[in-house]
């Protein structure tokens, strides 16, 4: 699973999820991308799994480029522990995903299979997506 | 041709903007090498209409500013990511006697020789950067690839580039391959 290999900081806060991402929201290397359409949080756990189910749709052939990373930790109170007493330690990361950002990208496979591969990733994420297909703005 | 009609604004910001493209419009900018740049409202619909005919990203728009016909260039856009409307266009405006640099399409024409071991394209650059006269500016550099085998690579140095035609590149990197297993399906 992805996660950072060291951090400045354990713990961070929770933030806020305002605004459209509109950086990294074109297909910049494949020829298809699943785009966000909803702001929400994707764990490492939810992008592994949408990556599995991914390449075991295409089988072989096709690349795979993963555009969103899980740099976020989330902290998580120990179970049957009673409110406050301060912040618990670090559970899992997560990737903060705003509108528009591109989450994944797939190239070598056609179309219909680069659909289905991409339907089938989109089960696993808590967000809403869009196929998107390079080339279909030329501006 | 192609020519789209484009008015002049004073209201410039974020405010003016947002007024613009409520009004179904989008705000623009021209500029040229050495001169001063025009702030401009043009409409959408119709400057997508006119690529979504040509299909090819370098053709060159005849704005008509001022009872005035400008040949430009779109340099650059901005478009809303989620719902991809467009936002704001820079268009550069072309001079007579000046180059201009464009990013332009890279096409393998045929089948390679390797495809029947398994082989498959690969476009390792989609775009190679050209300079040329304005009016020469090429839809895409063709390359034949019929000839290529699994693990063949074509450079930059080896496109054929029409007559007037510059291909611009520091290093001779590689712009298209057949990838696949060596020797079987």
């Amino acid at each position: 699973m992805l996660a950072p290999k060291r951090v400045r900081r354990r713990k961070v806060q929770k933030g806020r999820m305002k605004g459209l991402s509109f950086r990294g929201s074109e297909v910049s290397f494949g020829d298809f991308g699943l785009q966000a359409t909803s702001a929400g949080f994707v764990t490492s756990r939810q992008i592994e799994a949408a990556r599995i189910a991914m390449t075991r749709h295409i089988k072989r052939g096709g690349k795979v480029w993963i555009r969103i990373f899980p740099d976020k930790p989330i902290s998580k109170k120990p179970a049957e522990t009673r409110m406050g007493k301060g912040k618990s330690g670090p559970d899992h990361w997560v990737a903060v995903v705003k509108p528009g950002r591109m989450l994944y990208e797939l190239d070598g496979v056609d179309v219909d299979t680069a659909r289905e591969a991409f339907r089938r990733a989109s089960h696993k994420l808590a967000l809403g997506t869009r196929f998107v297909v390079r080339g279909e703005e030329v501006i | 041709m192609h020519n789209l009609a484009a008015e002049i604004r004073t209201d410039l910001g974020k405010g003016a903007a947002r007024k613009f493209r409520a009004a179904g419009k989008i705000p623009g900018v021209i500029y040229k090498a050495g001169g001063e740049a025009t702030h401009v409202v043009v409409d959408p619909a119709r400057l997508v209409e006119i690529f979504r005919k040509t299909q090819n990203r370098n053709t060159i728009v005849h704005l008509q500013v001022d009872g005035e016909s400008v040949p430009v260039l779109v340099k650059e856009t901005q478009r809303h990511p989620v719902k991809r409307d467009l936002l704001h266009v820079d268009f550069y405006a072309v001079q007579d006697g000046k180059k201009v640099e464009v990013m332009v399409p890279l096409e393998g024409v045929g089948t390679p020789a390797g495809a029947s071991l398994g082989g498959r394209v690969r476009l390792i650059r989609r775009t190679i950067k050209a300079r040329c006269d304005w009016d020469k500016i090429p839809a895409t550099f063709k390359v034949d690839i019929s000839h290529m085998n699994i693990g063949d690579m074509i450079k930059v140095s080896e496109l054929p580039s029409g007559e007037g035609v510059e291909v611009v590149f520091d290093s001779d990197f590689n712009v298209l391959t057949v990838y696949g297993k060596r020797g079987g399906k």
